[in-house]
């Protein structure tokens, strides 16, 4: 039993999920443990109420079941898993809101999902290793690039909507979003190869 | 990557790809380089990683309730209620349910066609019996000028007092037109029947008529009308006793 323990945690996501569509229920288990706060915290996060978040989180991890989509050919499970949760929760935003426009802008994010490369970034670190060092890339961006950032990715805003709520020109929105974009992936360089 | 300008701003603009913010000029000249350079979806690929690192950041919220739980817990659940055997017992089901309905139109079929059956064998029975019966007689029809390929027979057990009437290679008419059997005894003119062939130009019937046993001849003619007095068209068959 203690054996059949490590062997699991030292699995990849991608054997993980695919025990888990063999019939392994338990392995949804192993991807909850590695995963399942990240999921829930994002939607809290974007949603802001913590039973959507729970009622979201489940209805996600289930989906894993009714529709496992995830294909390792195109890229890691764990970017899968938290494309496929921001599309979601975009989703129920989008519902919320009952707004137009701005969510087209979002489409072409929501359409990456499942298109990513097979590294697991963060297979050997763990998750207080990895919150540092993503809270310490996040602080060396400017404040402005982080913000537009994040208003990007946890509040689903448009460039333009961005530019009018910070009352900032929509192309240095645009600007600050894209070399804060580039400056994370130097800065996070290790955990995502 | 080089640091020249170019290379700036294409990075730039794989970011903006990433982040869904490309204006259509940007989108079709990145579109290009991907074209000539597919080496530049694994940039793509990096950059969207990078995004989805972003959640490490969060406050270190927990849920409420055992979510752990309540998904395995579902997930048990539909595996255990879902796996093929529903699948496969639906199979088996409409398989069953068309079985049960081919069975029952077929089945439905053989009923028809047994009554059919009966109905015939009565039928052949009754003539059999009529065959059996003494001082029966034979009348057999030929078509005149008008119908040169009509012919027939009329058979007849007067101690039945019943006769069959059997004809072929009759033209069908139009309107009220019918064809009329009139049993000829002298001085009299008896209509017997008023009939129409069926598609293929033939008429089966049974009679019960005495003018029948009585006649010298018989003869059939196209009436206007049915129940015509006496025969207001020319004969079209003329019947003779051969028996």
């Amino acid at each position: 039993m203690i054996n059949a323990d490590v062997e699991t945690k030292t699995k990849t996501d991608e054997a993980i999920f695919a025990a888990f569509k063999g019939g392994d229920s338990n392995a949804l288990g192993t991807i909850y443990d590695r995963y399942g706060l990240l999921v829930y915290r994002l939607i809290y996060r974007m949603l802001n109420n913590s039973q959507e978040a729970e009622d979201l989180t489940q209805e996600i991890f289930l989906s894993l079941q009714e529709r496992p989509n995830y294909n390792p050919q195109r890229g890691s499970f764990y970017t899968y898993l938290m494309m496929l949760t921001r599309s979601r929760t975009i989703d129920r935003l989008r519902a919320k809101r009952s707004q137009g426009k701005f969510w087209q802008d979002l489409g072409k994010i929501k359409d990456l999902v499942g298109r990513h490369n097979s590294v697991n970034p963060i297979d050997s670190v763990s998750i207080k290793e990895r919150a540092t060092k993503v809270r310490q890339a996040l602080e060396s961006l400017s404040s402005n690039q982080r913000q537009i950032l994040e208003l990007s990715y946890y509040e689903g805003l448009s460039q333009s909507e961005i530019a009018k709520r910070l009352n900032l020109p929509l192309g240095t929105v645009k600007t600050h979003s894209r070399r804060g974009l580039l400056q994370l992936r130097k800065n996070l360089h290790n955990l995502v190869n | 990557m080089t640091n020249n300008s170019e290379s700036h701003n294409l990075e730039e603009l794989l970011a903006g790809y990433v982040l869904g913010n490309l204006d259509e000029t940007e989108l079709a000249w990145l579109n290009e380089q991907f074209t000539a350079n597919p080496q530049l979806r694994e940039e793509v690929k990096q950059l969207e990683a990078t995004l989805t690192l972003m959640p490490y950041e969060l406050p270190e919220n927990v849920p409420k309730s055992d979510l752990r739980q309540a998904i395995l817990d579902n997930v048990q659940a539909k595996y255990s209620h879902k796996p093929r055997l529903p699948r496969l017992s639906w199979i088996i089901g409409a398989v069953t349910a068309f079985s049960t309905l081919w069975l029952g139109i077929n089945n439905y079929g053989l009923r028809q066609q047994l009554a059919s059956a009966n109905q015939q064998l009565e039928q052949h029975q009754e003539l059999i019996s009529l065959l059996r019966q003494p001082n029966n007689r034979l009348v057999s029809f030929q078509g005149l000028e008008a119908l040169p390929t009509a012919s027939g027979s009329l058979f007849i057990a007067p101690q039945k007092q019943k006769a069959v009437l059997a004809l072929q290679n009759l033209p069908s008419l139009s309107g009220k037109q019918v064809y009329r059997l009139w049993a000829i005894s002298p001085g009299k003119k008896t209509g017997c029947a008023n009939f129409t062939p069926d598609r293929e130009g033939t008429v089966h019937l049974e009679l019960s008529n005495d003018a029948l046993s009585n006649a010298n001849s018989l003869l059939i003619t196209i009436e206007p009308e049915a129940n015509t007095l006496q025969p207001k068209g020319n004969p079209i068959m003329k019947g003779y006793y051969s028996l």
